[in-house]
């Protein structure tokens, strides 16, 4: 149920399931069609057919559509499949993939979100793409020196073994705060130009409220864009740094629950349990503060509204904070055209790529630090949009433990009884604490 | 309760859902032939894939390790799947309010509809009642979620301008289930009420005349000719609500996934979510058989019981 | 309420003391009939609504049911993010197919449930009738096996082929069949029809209502099926509408509410006009089925 318009999550959201499918061509199983009917040329050095599988939500579509183009006239030789799939969520995506994959389809790169770039690694499904770096190193390393180092250290720490490098990171996002200047203004409140408790957060409300009548931000219920934020700016988490812990019936989580449902009780929050269009809200001058990423800039500008706001940060408690999440792009192990799928990365990490991709208004932060803090990407947009960028140095990775659609559900299931009252925060956490341990031991 | 003593419509009555009286001799040639495209296509793309999927049951596949035969243990594991027991509750419940809603509404909205209203407002009627059906289910969703929101939509709005403080619907656990049952009325019903419609256009209008013509009031008309003779139909509805209705799967997705609470965990999401997010697929098909038989059993009960009250009822 | 439209030879000889209390009640059913169909569109009234105006005025409260200002700039967007035309073919090619293969199926298959007596006949329908129950989310991994078999993925071909078998039209139009009286069947053979000619001759033309709504209903599923095109297709100009609707609504890259709203009402206008063309098909005081023969 979340408040704002789609789940943002989504781009966020599981796909553990699509590195356990990728195993079943090799299974000896009546479903598991192994052996490749596909009559796919197998070239070592160049040439074949490349499947790229990507999430094909109808921006990504249609700017993808155009690089494709130009990548084929680039390079002739190889045929470049380029499969969006439109599914509901990141999970449906999983499922997806793992369909064709079981059923026996040729992949050669699948954009993965971070909660399922360690299975497919554990998995041992991808090709280590230490070779293919040094062929190219000079492209490789320009790309790293302009893309965020955390990310790099964050693939290192969790969807990487024996030093191997199996991803090359692409785009990602932050939670940062949308925040109206206008009714700020118009309450008589400052809004915050670093760092804000969260206090102060609440007392903004309760003028904002009095002299206006506006909402002060929205409650919702998603595990990126509201479980995470509100616990990481009081120290807590879900689940510990190493993925294997439950962490999420701490007294710091259940002060941020706690809080976040105070907002709603008094009346600062709008209750939760539908849906409704937080930008819009917004711009009618009904709600003065709402969460997200780089995607709802795209929804302010349909709107025309994007002048009157500006990206601060999360209010926080005990120390600022931001769940982080990424895209990423390996070579599966099973790829027939790896030498053609490497092509085809180094045409992902290009500065064109990243140019048009900017240009085209995804709803990322582009991976490359000049197109992120760049013109194009700032054109247009709320002020302070760098923030999503900065805040990188405080990020925490969403976790993607095995089982995480499950464990997702669980704190979800949790974070909503807690905000909507059905459960007290104290009650909700701890029952999730259990079940969660459960599903990370 | 007998019937106008029409020897036509007692024959006709007397075919209705009965098995076609097997007079005359059999042609198998004839009867396969006319079977056969649709038999084919049954066999490779529904019952072929059935069985594959079932055969899983025996298996724990979880698609990570190759499938292990483990017999019967999926099979053991349902005894003590309390889960499983509460979603095949919520199922029941839904189904049952799904089939009495439809059978009554469908029935009543065919009739008021198909005589004696101005052609104008039948027509606006009929199509009012049938464009929900029209738009897919994550449509459906998607918009109630809006309209359902607690302070932006346009019906806690209207509730809260007459003074009714809107339930929480999906959040409450004891409003979520009638929430799915109401949106999921409100997305089928036209479905049921065209099937009724069909089928009120087998009820000759001469015999309801012929009713009136030998004093009977409309009440008694209703009840003696057109009920009865309504039977085969509201049977048809109610065997299709009821197999429709213990599968449903799309809104509980979309909306509330099950909670809260596991209130509205259904058969089918169950089996989803085992299957697809747990990962257990093995698990799943033997819910998945479990659901089968269900089904299979009140269908079979339902057709039993059709004897007593279909055919010249 | 079934007198009121009787044949003039009834309406003439009922007794008059019944028309005053026929107008009252005739009222309040109309007034009652008024209201719930109100009630039952107003909440897509509100969303075509909300789609025809400018995303900024959208969602207000006390809420606006005329659109104004007026603004097709979601319905621009909409065609700017997918592309709705070529997927709108695809759609009306599977949907066309799909209906009238899975109608000629269904009839030929009804008929013979229906007419033609043969050892193992009851059975087969049973077995027919209970692929009906089986939860279809499983199987979806040994139908795509057998489509990349046949070399059907992303075909259109893969969609609508599995759908020319309707159980539910079979059932359907059984039941109908059914309620035909043999005697009809009887007088044509004697006159020399065989099977199929009473089929096209006798039965099909007195199935109208059943072929309508299963046409209806056909064209609807079809018209929104998406798990299908999602699993089967890959190339992004197969792709059918219910695709592109869910790639609108979908994760970061989608369109806002306003948006999704414009393509769910682009999306279900020809199922509407289909709707609107077979219905007429029910209540055109069709005085009997059968029996007059």
């Amino acid at each position: 149920m979340a408040a704002l318009t789609r789940s943002p999550l989504s781009r966020r959201t599981l796909l553990r399931g699509l590195g356990a499918a990728a195993l079943a061509p090799t299974l000896g199983l009546p479903l598991a069609a192994c052996g490749s009917d596909d009559s796919e040329s197998g070239g070592g050095s160049g040439g074949g057919t490349v499947t790229f599988v990507y999430y094909g939500d109808a921006e990504s579509q249609k700017a993808y559509d155009q690089l494709f183009t130009k990548f084929r006239s680039e390079h002739p030789e190889i045929t470049l499949k380029a499969q969006g799939i439109a599914a509901k969520s990141w999970a449906d995506f999983a499922n997806a993939v793992a369909t064709r994959l079981a059923g026996g389809q040729q992949l050669d790169v699948v954009q993965i979100a971070t909660e399922g770039q360690r299975i497919f690694m554990t998995k041992d499904l991808l090709e280590p793409l230490d070779d293919y770096i040094k062929k190219d190193q000079a492209a490789v390393d320009a790309y790293y020196k302009d893309t965020p180092e955390s990310i790099r250290t964050f693939l290192q720490q969790y969807a990487s073994k024996d030093g191997q490098t199996f991803f090359m990171p692409g785009g990602y996002n932050t939670m940062a705060l949308y925040l109206n200047t206008k009714i700020f203004t118009d309450a008589g409140v400052e809004p915050p130009t670093d760092t804000w408790t969260w206090e102060e957060f609440r007392a903004a409300g309760q003028a904002i409220k009095t002299k206006t009548g506006a909402f002060l931000t929205a409650a919702g219920t998603g595990y990126f864009t509201d479980v995470m934020p509100w616990m990481l700016n009081n120290g807590a988490a879900p689940i510990s740094e190493d993925w294997t812990k439950s962490t999420i019936n701490t007294p710091e989580a259940v002060e941020a629950l706690t809080f976040a449902r105070s907002l709603v009780v008094d009346g600062l929050a709008p209750k939760p349990g539908g849906t409704f269009d937080a930008p819009t809200q917004m711009a009618k001058g009904k709600l003065a503060t709402f969460g997200g990423g780089r995607w709802p800039t795209n929804d302010l500008r349909r709107l025309k509204f994007v002048d009157p706001v500006e990206l601060v940060k999360w209010p926080q408690q005990a120390k600022p904070g931001s769940p982080v999440g990424w895209d990423a792009w390996p070579i599966l192990k099973q790829s027939k055209n790896k030498d053609s799928a490497w092509i085809f990365i180094t045409y992902l990490i290009s500065e064109t790529f990243g140019d048009a991709i900017t240009a085209g208004g995804g709803g990322a932060v582009p991976a490359r630090i000049s197109d992120a803090t760049g013109p194009e990407f700032l054109k247009d947009a709320p002020k302070n949009t760098e923030l999503l960028v900065d805040l990188l140095d405080v990020a925490t990775p969403i976790p993607g433990p095995d089982r995480g659609a499950e464990t997702q559900k669980v704190i979800e299931e949790a974070w909503t009884q807690g905000i909507t009252g059905t459960k007290d925060p104290q009650t909700a956490l701890a029952e999730a604490d259990s079940k969660l341990q459960a599903l990370l031991s | 309760m007998t019937t106008v003593a029409d020897p036509r419509v007692e024959g006709v009555a007397r075919r209705l859902w009965r098995h076609p009286s097997s007079g005359g001799r059999q042609s198998p040639l004839a009867g396969w032939l006319f079977l056969s495209p649709a038999l084919l296509l049954f066999l490779l793309f529904i019952l072929g894939p059935f069985i594959a999927a079932m055969a899983l049951s025996f298996y724990s596949y979880d698609l990570l390790t190759p499938a292990k035969f483990i017999g019967l243990d999926n099979f053991k594991a349902l005894r003590t799947d309390e889960l499983l027991l509460k979603s095949l509750g919520n199922t029941f419940i839904f189904a049952f309010a799904s089939v009495v809603t439809h059978l009554v509404g469908g029935l009543l909205l065919a009739l008021a509809v198909n005589r004696g209203v101005h052609k104008a407002l039948s027509y606006f009627v009929r199509t009012a009642i049938f464009f929900p059906f029209l738009i897919s289910w994550a449509a459906v969703a998607l918009l109630w979620k809006y309209v359902l929101d607690p302070t932006f939509g346009i019906f806690s709005y209207y509730l809260g301008v007459i003074g009714i403080t809107a339930p929480d619907w999906f959040t409450d656990p004891a409003w979520a289930l009638p929430s799915i049952i109401g949106i999921d009325f409100w997305h089928t019903i036209g479905y049921t009420f065209l099937i009724m419609l069909a089928g009120l256009q087998t009820v000759p209008a001469e015999m309801t005349e012929a009713a009136v013509v030998d004093g009977a009031s409309r009440v008694q008309t209703f009840f003696f000719v057109t009920l009865p003779l309504m039977t085969p139909t509201m049977f048809f509805a109610s065997v299709i609500t009821f197999i429709g209705a213990f599968q449903i799967f799309d809104p509980v997705q979309i909306i509330t996934q099950g909670g809260p609470n596991d209130s509205t965990m259904t058969a089918v999401m169950y089996l989803y979510q085992t299957g697809f997010q747990a990962f257990q697929i093995g698990y799943a098909s033997t819910i998945a058989l479990v659901v089968f038989a269900v089904i299979m059993l009140v269908t079979l009960i339902q057709f039993w019981g059709s004897r007593k009250w279909v055919h010249n009822a | 309420m079934t007198t009121t439209s009787a044949a003039p030879s009834t309406a003439s000889s009922a007794p008059p003391r019944r028309r005053r209390p026929f107008r009252v009640g005739r009222l309040i059913k109309s007034i009652v009939l008024f209201v719930i169909g109100v009630l039952m569109i107003a909440p897509l009234v509100w969303m075509i609504s909300t789609s025809l105006t400018e995303p900024i005025a959208a969602f207000e409260l006390p809420p606006t049911w005329v659109p104004v200002p007026f603004s097709l700039q979601n319905f621009g967007d909409v065609v700017d993010l997918i592309p709705i035309g070529r997927q709108a073919v695809n759609s009306l090619i599977v949907t066309t197919i799909s209906v009238t293969g899975s109608l000629i199926t269904a009839s030929l298959a009804a008929y013979a449930f229906s007419r033609i007596p043969f050892r193992g006949r009851d059975s087969v329908f049973v077995v027919l009738l209970a692929a009906l129950m089986v939860p279809t989310q499983l199987t979806i991994i040994p139908i795509f096996i057998i489509m990349r078999k046949l070399e059907l993925i992303d075909t259109l071909a893969a969609l609508w082929i599995p759908a020319l078998v309707n159980v539910f039209a079979i059932f359907f139009l059984r039941q109908y069949f059914n309620t035909i009286p043999r005697d009809l069947d009887e007088a044509a053979r004697i006159d020399g029809a065989g099977h199929l000619r009473i089929l096209f001759q006798i039965l099909l033309p007195l199935a109208g209502p059943a072929l309508s709504a299963l046409a209806i209903l056909g064209f609807e599923a079809s018209w929104n099926n998406y798990f299908g095109p999602l699993i089967f297709l890959n190339s992004p100009e197969k792709m059918t509408l219910p695709v592109g609707l869910v790639s609108l609504s979908a994760g970061q890259g989608g369109g806002p509410a306003v948006v999704v709203f414009a393509g769910i009402t682009l999306v279900v206008v020809p199922i509407l006009i289909v709707f609107l063309f077979f219905q007429r098909q029910f209540v055109e005081s069709v005085a009997s089925v059968g029996i007059r023969g």
